[in-house]
């Protein structure tokens, strides 16, 4: 028979934690000013440790691969290229003229890591496509996934239930969205689709908005109380 | 007379379990006859007295124990004195008359199907120390093949089970070739690509415009010069081919309205991003030649990076000098007079409305995403958000309001090239209406193909 540990509360902690939220809800919803020197205090030392936290996560990252090169692991070449190319990245940051802001900074920024991340997000489009595709059908389930492609079969089923509702939302707002076509739609659909975002749509995402808030309250307030 | 009644001589011998490729009319094989001779009990009507010998003088190796159990039958027990005793079986020895030491001894005799027994351990007392393993094999010195046979045996035992002539069904792909998924991204890819590099179907349509761009003009276009306007600058280069569209405009315009633009980032390419837009909006506004030195403006745009993601945001809400004092070389002697949210993701400009506009009470303008729009239409409707520009259609119109403004030194990037990524996303959406409809032509045919 398995013994699962009992977490115990550190009650340390949740003291800690709750002094901050009271000093905060204090400073924040009774408008004390006699707290702002403190909450402003705190502001700062969580800027200061998510620094600490990121400079902690990179100089992981050197180590493991450091670690990785060093034991002849596979593809231990990939891993000294990232260490070489940080290494010699934050040196020139360090040490080269202008610092972050000098010219190689702005060169490796602007030539490999700006359009590196967006061709990494372009590949979105793709994806939503083949979504798109697969998934925006009227109708229930399709046992056979066509065009080369295999799904996990409930999945799909659950997916194409809603199909057609999303569908309809999808052609709607993209016919009224292609400049060509929007043009040659009458008034009156346009009007309606103008409706349907002010009035059904607005609501159900002040709902979602509002709902969500509440919900992240009462699990703040649990945490608070319970300690878990 | 057996308890059956039936003589002896009359009984019938018990069928042995034919196999699948004898027939009645096929003889029956000799080792049924083997079998019986071998383990005479196995036969139907058999008595003791039919053995010839009592069990104990039985010579067959593996043989009997003469202490059967309580009722009588006898219990066929592995009895070896010496474990390394190598069963004297005529049938174990080959062409050459040695026995096979690697073949272990046979327990059960004349069954059909039975492999045959290879030893592969020794039964060790306690006072023998184990024979290293070159004793083994000297003693089967000479006969490689079989120990091969041994050693794969072993080796059988220890390695992991490998799938072997089960190769992988490949995915199904569909025989219309029209349906193939990747002729569809190539589809997608050539009618969005297109028009941009070649300049297809040149469109006169405009983009429709949405409610908060006309808003987000007009306060923009109120400032009076050295205002400090408040930017948090939420995207980074992976979102930059929408946003940078966006945003140049309106710093386009707050840099023409002479405003001292002051930012906070909380991604850490944020800061950069904001260089390099800001940057080239300078240039084309310098190359332009449209601008007196008057109308230059002289306040630097200095973007701070703020690591701790939301939690950091309400620092620059209630102590905007120590939130930039370690970035900015001249800190705005003033309050903000407008924020401007340039945002990717709704959560972003969602968590600034928390955390600082609700403390500041600051007017707020969002530069957003498209998809982001929906999200933050409430905020707008509520006035939380003074200003909505969303995608590129909101770009395309705000640009249109800069151009044919009474400022002369505001134009900066041309309303064509802007028409031309009108072009291109008359195509690109044209192309997800042919991705949605195909999609559903594949459905309707799969299904009729299947009935």
């Amino acid at each position: 028979m398995s013994t699962v540990p009992v977490p115990r509360t550190n009650y340390l902690i949740l003291t800690i934690v709750v002094v901050c939220v009271l000093l905060i809800a204090g400073e924040r919803l009774l408008a004390l000013p006699v707290l702002r020197s403190l909450t402003n205090g705190l502001w700062q030392w969580v800027i200061i440790l998510a620094a600490c936290a990121m400079l902690l996560g990179v100089f992981n990252v050197l180590v493991v691969h450091a670690r990785r090169v060093l034991a002849g692991s596979r593809s231990w070449a990939n891993s000294l290229i990232l260490v070489a190319t940080a290494l010699a990245v934050f040196v020139m940051g360090s040490i080269g003229p202008g610092g972050s802001r000098g010219a190689f900074a702005e060169w490796i920024f602007g030539a490999i890591l700006a359009p590196g991340m967006a061709t990494l997000f372009a590949l979105l489009a793709f994806f939503m496509v083949a979504a798109a595709y697969r998934y925006l059908r009227i109708g229930g389930l399709s046992s056979a996934p066509l065009g080369g492609a295999t799904g996990a079969t409930a999945i799909q089923a659950s997916a194409t239930q809603g199909g057609g509702w999303m569908l309809s939302g999808a052609l709607l707002f993209l016919l009224l969205q292609t400049p060509m076509l929007n043009a040659i739609l009458p008034p009156a659909v346009v009007g309606f689709a103008g409706w349907v975002l002010d009035v059904p749509a607005m609501a159900t995402l002040r709902g979602v908005l509002l709902g969500g808030s509440i919900a992240l309250l009462l699990m703040g307030i649990r945490l608070v109380v319970r300690g878990n | 007379m057996p308890e059956s009644g039936v003589p002896e001589s009359d009984a019938p011998t018990p069928a042995a379990p034919r196999a699948d490729h004898e027939t009645d009319d096929e003889p029956r094989a000799s080792t049924r006859t083997d079998a019986f001779d071998a383990q005479p009990w196995l036969d139907y009507g058999f008595e003791e007295g039919d053995f010839g010998g009592s069990f104990e003088d039985d010579p067959t190796p593996g043989g009997f124990d003469a202490d059967s159990d309580a009722d009588g039958w006898p219990s066929v027990t592995p009895g070896f004195d010496e474990p390394d005793a190598v069963p004297d079986d005529a049938s174990d020895a080959d062409e050459r008359g040695t026995v096979d030491p690697t073949r272990g001894p046979r327990l059960v005799t004349g069954i059909q199907g039975l492999l045959d027994p290879i030893r592969i351990s020794r039964r060790l007392e306690e006072t023998q120390t184990p024979d290293p393993p070159s004793r083994a094999v000297g003693s089967a010195a000479g006969d490689g093949a079989r120990l091969e046979k041994l050693r794969r045996f072993r080796n059988l035992l220890y390695e992991d089970p490998r799938l072997t002539g089960n190769r992988r069904r490949r995915p199904h792909v569909s025989t219309r070739a029209f349906l193939y998924i990747p002729w569809i991204f190539l589809l997608v890819a050539v009618l969005t690509i297109g028009p941009l590099v070649l300049g297809w179907g040149e469109a006169e349509n405009l983009p429709p415009e949405w409610p908060g761009v006309a808003e987000a003009f007009a306060l923009v276009d109120g400032l009076s010069p050295d205002a400090v306007v408040l930017v948090y600058w939420a995207y980074d280069p992976a979102t930059a081919g929408e946003l940078d569209l966006a945003a140049r405009p309106m710093l386009q315009h707050l840099l023409a309205r002479r405003a001292q633009v002051v930012g906070v980032s909380t991604l850490p390419a944020g800061p950069a991003s904001a260089r390099r837009v800001v940057g080239t909006v300078r240039q084309t506004r310098d190359a332009a030649g449209m601008f007196s030195e008057a109308s230059r403006n002289p306040w630097p745009v200095q973007v701070a990076f703020l690591p701790g993601g939301a939690s950091a945001l309400p620092l620059a809400a209630t102590d905007l000098d120590r939130a930039l004092g370690f970035v900015a070389d001249d800190l705005p002697a003033r309050a903000p007079v407008l924020s401007v949210i340039l945002a990717a993701r709704a959560e972003d400009a969602q968590q600034w409305l928390e955390q600082v506009q609700t403390r500041t009470g600051v007017p707020t303008v969002a530069v957003v995403s498209a998809g982001a729009d929906p999200t933050l239409r409430p905020y707008l409707d509520s006035g939380q958000l003074r200003g909505l520009v969303s995608g590129f259609d909101g770009a395309f119109h705000y640009q249109a309001r800069l151009d044919g403004g009474d400022d002369p030194t505001a134009t900066g990037i041309s309303t064509a090239t802007l028409r031309q990524h009108v072009n291109a996303q008359n195509w690109a959406h044209l192309a997800i209406l042919a991705v949605l409809i195909l999609g559903n032509l594949a459905a309707i045919l799969g299904r009729a193909g299947q009935r």
